[in-house]
C-alpha cells in the first residue's frame, strides 16, 4: 500500500468526511464500470456499487493493508453484484449443451468449422466489442458468471469457488464449458475473418 | 487420443498442468489434426476477444453520477 493510500486509510478510520468522499470519487468510476459488466440494468449496477461501498464502510476497521484499497473494493463490489444477480428473476436462457462441440461416435468432431482470422484492427473495432459482449450475455447465467469472474475480473479458481459457494472442480468445468460455448457463438462471425 | 478427448481436456492442456506423458499425447494429436489445431486457436482467441471487449478503459466513466455519490456517502453509518 502506498504512503498516500495509507494516509487515506487513517483518515477513513478517523471518520473524516472528506476522506470518504475521496474514496468514492477515486474508486467509484472504475467500480461502476465493473458493476455494469455484471448487471443487465443500469439501476442494478448503481445499486450494486452502493451496496458494495456500504459493505466496505462497515468492513473498513477490519481492512488488512496487504492488498490495495482498489483491489479490496473491487472484490466487495463484485460480491454485491453476485448477490444482486441471485435475487433477480432468471431470464429465459438456452441450454449450454446446445453450444458445446458435437462429436461422432469415433470421437471426431461433427461440426468442424474453418479457421478464425482476428487481427488487431478487427479486435479494436466497436462492432467487434459489441458482438462479443452480446455473445457473453447470451451465455446461461451460471456460466457467464464464472467466465466473468475468472477471465474478465481476474479472480483465481479458489476465490471464484468461494464467491459462488461451489467446488473448485465445478468452477473449472463451468469455465471450460463457458469458453467453448462462447467460441461457438462467435465462430460464425470470425471464421470468415469479419464481423457481420 | 481422439478429438473429443483433446477438446474435453483442452483447458488443462493450455494451463500446462498435465503430466509430461499426457502432454506428449496432446502434442502428438495436435501435430496430426488440423481441426484440433484450429479449435485450439479459436478457443485461445475467444479469451483474447473477451478481455478486449470487456476491459476497455473507455468503459470507465469520468465520474460517478452525483446522485449515486450522495446516496453512497449518506449510507455511511453515523459515527
Amino acid at each position: 500500500m502506498s504512503a498516500e493510500e495509507s494516509s487515506l486509510l487513517s483518515r477513513l478510520l478517523a471518520g473524516d468526511d472528506a476522506a470518504y468522499a475521496q474514496l468514492v470519487n477515486d474508486h467509484g468510476p472504475r467500480l461502476l464500470a465493473v458493476a455494469r459488466r455484471f448487471m443487465h440494468e443500469e439501476s442494478d449496477a448503481q445499486d450494486a456499487v452502493q451496496d458494495g461501498f456500504r459493505a466496505a464502510f462497515k468492513a473498513l476497521p477490519a481492512f488488512k493493508a496487504d492488498a490495495s484499497l482498489g483491489t479490496w473494493l473491487h472484490a466487495i463490489v463484485v460480491r454485491a453484484c453476485l448477490m444482486k444477480l441471485r435475487t433477480k428473476r432468471r431470464r429465459p436462457e438456452r441450454s449450454i449443451e446446445d453450444l458445446l462441440p458435437k462429436f461422432h461416435d469415433d470421437g471426431h468432431r461433427a461440426d468442424p468449422g474453418a479457421a478464425w482470422s482476428v487481427d488487431d484492427d478487427l479486435l479494436q473495432r466497436r462492432e467487434t466489442r459489441e458482438l462479443v459482449r452480446t455473445s457473453i450475455d447470451e451465455l446461461p447465467e451460471t456460466y457467464r458468471t464464472v467466465l466473468m469472474l475468472r477471465d474478465i475480473e481476474g479472480f483465481d479458481t479458489q476465490d471464484t469457488a468461494d464467491m459462488l459457494g461451489i467446488e473448485t472442480n465445478a468452477v473449472k468445468t463451468r469455465l471450460h464449458r463457458a469458453r467453448q460455448a462462447l467460441r461457438t457463438l462467435l465462430s460464425p462471425h470470425f471464421e470468415a475473418g469479419g464481423v457481420d | 487420443m481422439t478429438c473429443k478427448e483433446m477438446i474435453l481436456f483442452l483447458m488443462v492442456y493450455l494451463e500446462s498442468s498435465l503430466p509430461a506423458a499426457k502432454r506428449q499425447e496432446f502434442d502428438d494429436h495436435l501435430a496430426e489434426c488440423p481441426e484440433c489445431r484450429e479449435y485450439l486457436e479459436s478457443y485461445r482467441l475467444t479469451g483474447v476477444l473477451s478481455k478486449s471487449a470487456m476491459l476497455g478503459d473507455q468503459d470507465v466513466p469520468a465520474e460517478v453520477p452525483k446522485r449515486l455519490v450522495d446516496a453512497i456517502l449518506k449510507s455511511r453509518s453515523p459515527r
